[in-house]
């Protein structure tokens, strides 16, 4: 469950599984709704086959990702979108923190 | 995932260097058999419990009016692990065309499975059970009739083997493996309707002649669906 905390974490992700709902996509066509670099995708789309919210299968030298969304997962999904829910990460949040103590009088 | 991460490393790649097969040399299965594992699981389990409440009730640890709830609770527990699991494992896609559009169907179904599910459970929770018969029957007969009118609506072109919409549905034609696996799913739902419909009606005609001959008739009638699922092209191009 964690590995489908993490995958829903992140806007990217959730925006792969929203453009999937319309049904099946290249890896191609949907790097292309996105401005970040193909490897970064590439990793995305690795995190969201390995949390089983997709299905991938090879299509001549193309992948082909499909939705695998339990009604719990579809729910949680929603639930993210509405909360704008992100994995905070944790040095960020300190140096943060850091920051804001050292500016503090 | 870390093979992408160690080529990224190692070769500099530029955008249109960068191939997606990679993705799949850590798991190259399409459809994954957690989920079917974790509904016939569920199910099974669920089956388990309703037998240890029929059990229960024949040694006179509880009456029958907790025996009625504790099944029509069961019932409901059921609608919520098959319906969940409805939309992850693709059981009620015929063909490739319109995947779409069945999954469409599929997450209606799941949906609609788990809140009746759950208003089942909690009718049988804490309304009297007379009401509680009524309401959950209603519902559940509502669900079925919802479901089959959606699907049917959805599905209407996908049934036929109509052209694929865009090339990336043929990638998902069926596959020795997903097929057997879809395959477990169906009998499994096959199954699930059975109980539900038979339970349906036994709650909403109680113990008269009624409920006697309709259930005979639902039994006649999912035997003839079971077969033609084992004679269906579709069953048959997933073995």
């Amino acid at each position: 469950m964690s590995l489908v905390f993490k995958a829903l974490s992140d806007p990217t992700r959730r925006r792969v599984l929203e453009l999937l709902r319309q049904g099946p996509m290249n890896a191609g066509d949907l790097a292309d709704h996105f401005d970040v670099s193909k490897s970064n995708m590439s990793a995305h789309f690795a995190v969201l086959r390995e949390a089983g919210l997709v299905a991938s299968q090879k299509h001549g030298k193309s992948v082909v990702y499909e939705l695998q969304m339990s009604v719990l997962e579809d729910a949680l999904l929603s639930f993210a979108q509405a909360f704008g829910w992100e994995l905070r990460d944790s040095k960020k949040v300190k140096s943060q923190h850091s920051v804001r103590e050292a500016f503090t009088p | 995932m870390n093979t992408n991460m160690s080529t990224d490393m190692n070769t500099p790649m530029t955008n249109q260097q960068v191939d997606y097969r990679t993705d799949l040399q850590s798991s190259p299965q399409a459809l994954s058999c957690r989920p079917v594992k974790a509904a016939v699981i569920g199910f099974l389990v669920v089956t388990g419990a309703t037998v240890a409440i029929s059990t229960a009730r024949a040694m006179g640890f509880i009456d029958v009016f907790d025996e009625r709830r504790g099944l029509g609770i069961a019932i409901g527990a059921m609608a919520v692990v098959v319906g969940n699991f409805l939309p992850k494992t693709r059981g009620l896609r015929l063909s490739v065309a319109g995947s779409a559009e069945t999954a469409a169907a599929e997450r209606f179904a799941g949906w609609t499975l788990v809140l009746v599910g759950s208003a089942f459970i909690a009718s049988f929770l804490f309304a009297p059970l007379s009401l509680a018969r009524l309401i959950s029957a209603t519902l559940g007969i509502g669900a079925m009739l919802t479901i089959a009118a959606n699907w049917a609506w959805q599905t209407r072109g996908a049934l036929s083997h109509g052209p694929l919409k865009t090339k990336a549905e043929g990638a998902f034609a069926p596959t020795m493996e997903g097929g057997r696996k879809r395959s477990v799913m169906a009998h499994l739902l096959l199954a699930f309707t059975y109980v539900f419909a038979t339970a349906c009606a036994k709650f909403l005609l109680g113990n008269t002649g009624w409920a006697g001959e309709i259930t005979s008739y639902l039994t006649m009638a999912f035997a003839v669906a079971f077969v033609m699922l084992r004679c269906s092209p579709a069953f048959q191009a997933r073995n």
